[in-house]
């Protein structure tokens, strides 16, 4: 019997209470290295609250966190950063006062151990530069990367968030539903863009367009009522009669295969 | 250090904290409801005792000049909401604060054209003067229980103002999610209007009820407007049971400090640990509940 | 105008002002050192609003906290700048360091009144000090000493302002452009994201507001200097928000904008207030048209920038 590798994100037990309310109820969730694991659950399933309970932007009610072998439960959003969690959000988060080169650079800044340089200047770095250069080539923006940020579309956004997490080499990447308010041909070539990443990280993919899912994930969790109701392979998620009851009555269009 | 002098401080301690929740409750409303940070609030505390001192004299007669007084605030609230208030609700809150900021400058100057630099005074009312025993030994001034008595009552009316009416009923939800408010198809302008109406009312009702025991004069308004901030700070912003728990904590903590701790650490120390008495306490609760001790939710 | 155009116009106006000495004139020498220390001070404040998006309504604490510095080390005699000047810097960045790890601790329109808050404490605690006079403020015997240069001589007081403007101007220029001026513009942008990029965004918060006291804290004692005098009025939270429309008025979007929001804004005083007795009324408004209008002040203008 060999000794299974330790799992690069444990979730034990997440709880998260709201008043009356309880959006996540004690979820178990268990990624290894290299996997690309997919949560998808209809609306009002807790999605949004087990992501902002991941990132560190909500402190759970109950339960454990545990990123690269490191309880993380407690940590703040800006230490799990610091620990290799790179997060995608759902609605754009970016500089937009900043050229599009200097968003990734700032990310990549990032890892460095700290920023208390104060003479230099900082768009001379050319060490930030050519890592922020690289990212954006990665996702086919390096020729915009002079432009303000806050001139590019919305796909254009998009790219530059995975940019922006890409250039900081993470552990982990969590895409909180990137596929949101893209039409058909743009999720088309994002699809493209998850399967080259697929290759070199491991991804966390909470997502709706089941398209996508089908598609890139290894395993799916499903959630509903803030619970777990299924957890497997997608053959095994996609056969589940409970995960499709689930789903009644929503727009469940399933995957070929 | 008589246990008579520790009650009359203690009653002078509340006095102060109802003053200050008549002025906490203007800001923190106007704050909660509107998302704006009003600095000329103290203005409308200085206008109100100076138009008291001259409708008094005028009027011969403390209850209509009070009275009239109020309403000339509330119609000067009004006029200033329209002019310039408005056009700052879609700013930033530095341009609300610099904005507001201004018109201190402007109301100040203007009350020193008219009134001049000199200290008003507003008469007593006869029915108010002398003093009372309350318990053996404790002889304290009508008039300051009367300003008490008067304020609790504003207070109390406040209250049901919110708790029981359909307007108050608003008012709340505004303060703990404006949007919504706004989507279930009410005047905001009008909402807006009143609220900023009613916390000038308050504020120049506390100006002239508090009248008599302090001098009028130009920059009166701003003391107390920064007191009134501590007060909002520690209830928590948007809350008026909040405003009204911290206006008699720090009423008390600001009056009994000024009263005790020179006595424990001398004339050299005790003074400057009075001053800093009250904003010690906002550190502390800072530390212990950064959103206040009652903090509306906010949407 | 563009942008080389207000360039040139502007370093005019610079040397110009470094030019009045040679009038003789000691009503505008006093004027434009005052221009000089009201520029250290409204930079110092620029770097928290800005550039860190941080609106602090109590600068002046940090303001009366260097000036007082001076008066008290003048009661018990010492004179040295090479001293007094960095205590006072010393004083007033241990007082950032206690407000700003507290005020920091809260945002938006919190942090603004805790800031004023904390400011107007020490006001009332220089107001209620017997041994600094009060109310009336302490007068200096004379100004201190900068080695062998007498700095009661206006005209050499003047250039040793000057020099300590420029140089704050330009190490301040530095420090925006910085990797550690890069967070700061990413917070101020979006303080959410450079928290989830992995920086301890409260730390760098608080780095900049000691900073940025430290340098109010040397500009309180070239005030104090100035006048012979450290007066409560200094800790008033009239200062700070005068200094705050300086900003607004100079223009918030780069360093340039606080110097020249300081001059015009004194210099607006200064003419104001010699033709009428009453000409706060008129300033009060005028101010409050120039934060409904800013749109990037001055600076914006002269360089053809449209920002809001």
């Amino acid at each position: 019997m060999s000794a299974r590798p330790l799992p690069l994100l444990e979730v034990q037990g997440l709880t998260k209470r709201f008043g009356g309310v309880t959006a996540n109820d004690a979820i178990d969730l268990e990624l290894a290295a290299g996997e690309t694991h997919a949560v998808i659950g209809p609306n009002g399933a807790g999605k949004t609250t087990l992501v902002a309970q991941l990132s560190g932007e909500i402190l759970p009610s109950a339960g454990r966190i545990v990123l690269g072998g490191l309880d993380v439960t407690r940590m703040p959003p800006y230490r799990r950063a610091a620990r290799g969690l790179a997060r995608v959000f759902q609605v754009t988060s970016i500089f937009k006062d900043f050229s599009t080169l200097e968003n990734v650079a700032i990310a990549a800044q990032g890892r460095l151990s700290h920023s208390y340089a104060f003479w230099k200047p900082a768009e001379a770095d050319e060490g930030l530069n050519t890592l922020a250069r690289e990212a954006l080539r990665q996702v086919g923006l390096e020729s915009r990367w002079s432009d303000p940020a806050g001139e590019l579309s919305h796909g254009e956004h998009r790219q530059l968030e995975i940019a922006m997490a890409l250039v900081r080499r993470p552990r982990l990447l969590l895409l909180d539903e990137p596929t949101a308010g893209m039409g058909p041909e743009e999720s088309r070539d994002f699809q493209q863009l998850l399967l080259g990443l697929k290759k070199s990280y491991t991804i966390l993919l909470i997502e709706h367009d089941m398209q996508v899912v089908f598609a890139i994930a290894d395993r799916i969790t499903v959630l509903a009522g803030g619970q777990v109701i299924a957890s497997g392979s997608p053959r095994e998620v996609q056969g589940n009669t409970q995960v499709r009851e689930a789903y009644l009555g929503e727009d469940f269009a399933m995957g070929a295969g | 250090m008589t246990a008579a002098l520790v009650v009359e401080q203690l009653l002078n301690g509340l006095q102060l904290g109802v003053m200050l929740f008549l002025m906490a409750a203007g800001l923190t409303l106007v704050f909660g409801i509107m998302n704006f940070i009003n600095l000329a609030h103290g203005s409308f505390y200085m206008l109100g005792a100076f138009f008291a001192a001259s409708l008094i004299q005028w009027s011969g007669s403390f209850v209509v000049g009070l009275a009239l007084s109020v309403a000339t605030c509330v119609l000067l609230a009004l006029a200033v909401e329209a002019i310039a208030i408005r056009r700052l609700y879609a700013r930033d809150h530095l341009d609300q604060v610099l904005g507001t900021f201004s018109l201190i400058f402007f109301f100040n100057e203007v009350a020193a054209s008219i009134w001049g630099t000199e200290p008003q005074f507003i008469p007593t009312p006869a029915l108010l003067s002398g003093s009372v025993r309350l318990l053996s030994g404790v002889q304290y001034p009508v008039l300051r229980l009367a300003v008490t008595a008067f304020g609790l009552l504003v207070a109390l009316a406040l209250y049901l103002l919110v708790a029981h009416t359909r307007l108050g009923m608003l008012i709340r939800a505004g303060a703990a999610d404006r949007r919504m408010v706004q989507g279930l198809g009410v005047n905001i302008g009008l909402l807006f209007s009143f609220t900023f109406a009613l916390g000038a009312a308050l504020a120049g009702f506390a100006g002239v009820i508090t009248g008599p025991l302090l001098a009028v004069q130009v920059g009166i308004g701003e003391p107390m407007l920064i007191v009134a901030f501590v007060v909002v700070i520690i209830g928590g912003i948007g809350s008026i049971r909040g405003a009204f728990v911290a206006a008699l904590l720090v009423g008390l903590v600001d009056t009994m400090g000024r009263f005790l701790l020179p006595a424990w650490f001398g004339y050299a120390l005790g003074p400057a640990l009075a001053s800093m008495a009250i904003y010690i306490l906002m550190a502390a609760t800072l530390l212990w509940r950064p959103q206040g001790l009652f903090p509306a939710a906010r949407g | 105008m563009p942008k080389r155009g207000a360039q040139w116009l502007l370093a005019l106006c610079l040397l110009a002002l470094l030019a009045v000495p040679l009038t003789g004139e000691v009503f505008y020498i006093r004027l434009v050192t005052r221009i000089f220390v009201f520029a250290i001070l409204a930079t110092s404040l620029n770097l928290l609003v800005g550039y860190t998006g941080l609106v602090s309504f109590g600068h002046a604490a940090f303001v009366g906290l260097g000036a007082y510095s001076v008066a008290a080390l003048g009661l018990h005699g010492v004179g040295s700048a090479w001293v007094v000047w960095p205590a006072a810097i010393l004083a007033a960045a241990l007082g950032a360091l206690l407000i700003g790890a507290l005020a920091l601790r809260t945002s938006g329109v919190y942090f603004i009144m805790i800031t004023l808050a904390f400011a107007q404490m020490l006001y009332y605690v220089a107001v209620g000090s017997a041994r600094f006079g009060g109310d009336d403020g302490v007068r200096l015997a004379a100004r201190n000493s900068l080695g062998v240069l007498n700095l009661d001589k206006p005209v050499l007081f003047f250039y040793v302002v000057a020099a300590i403007f420029l140089a704050v101007l330009f190490a301040c220029s530095r420090v925006v452009r910085s990797r550690f001026g890069r967070v700061l513009r990413g917070i101020k942008d979006n303080e959410r994201r450079m928290q989830s990029l992995g920086f301890d965004t409260y730390r760098y918060k608080l780095v900049a507001f000691v900073l940025a006291g430290a340098l109010a804290g040397l500009g309180g004692a070239l005030d104090a200097n100035l006048n012979a005098f450290a007066s409560p009025r200094l800790f008033h939270w009239e200062l700070s928000g005068d200094l705050l429309i300086m900003i607004i008025l100079g223009g918030l979007g780069s360093i340039a904008g606080a110097p020249i929001g300081a001059a015009a804004f004194i210099v607006l005083e200064e003419i104001l207030s010699s033709l009428t007795k009453h000409w706060m009324a008129i300033f009060g408004p005028l101010m409050l048209l120039v934060i409904l209008l800013h749109k990037g002040g001055i600076h914006a203008l002269l360089a053809g920038k449209h920002e809001r």
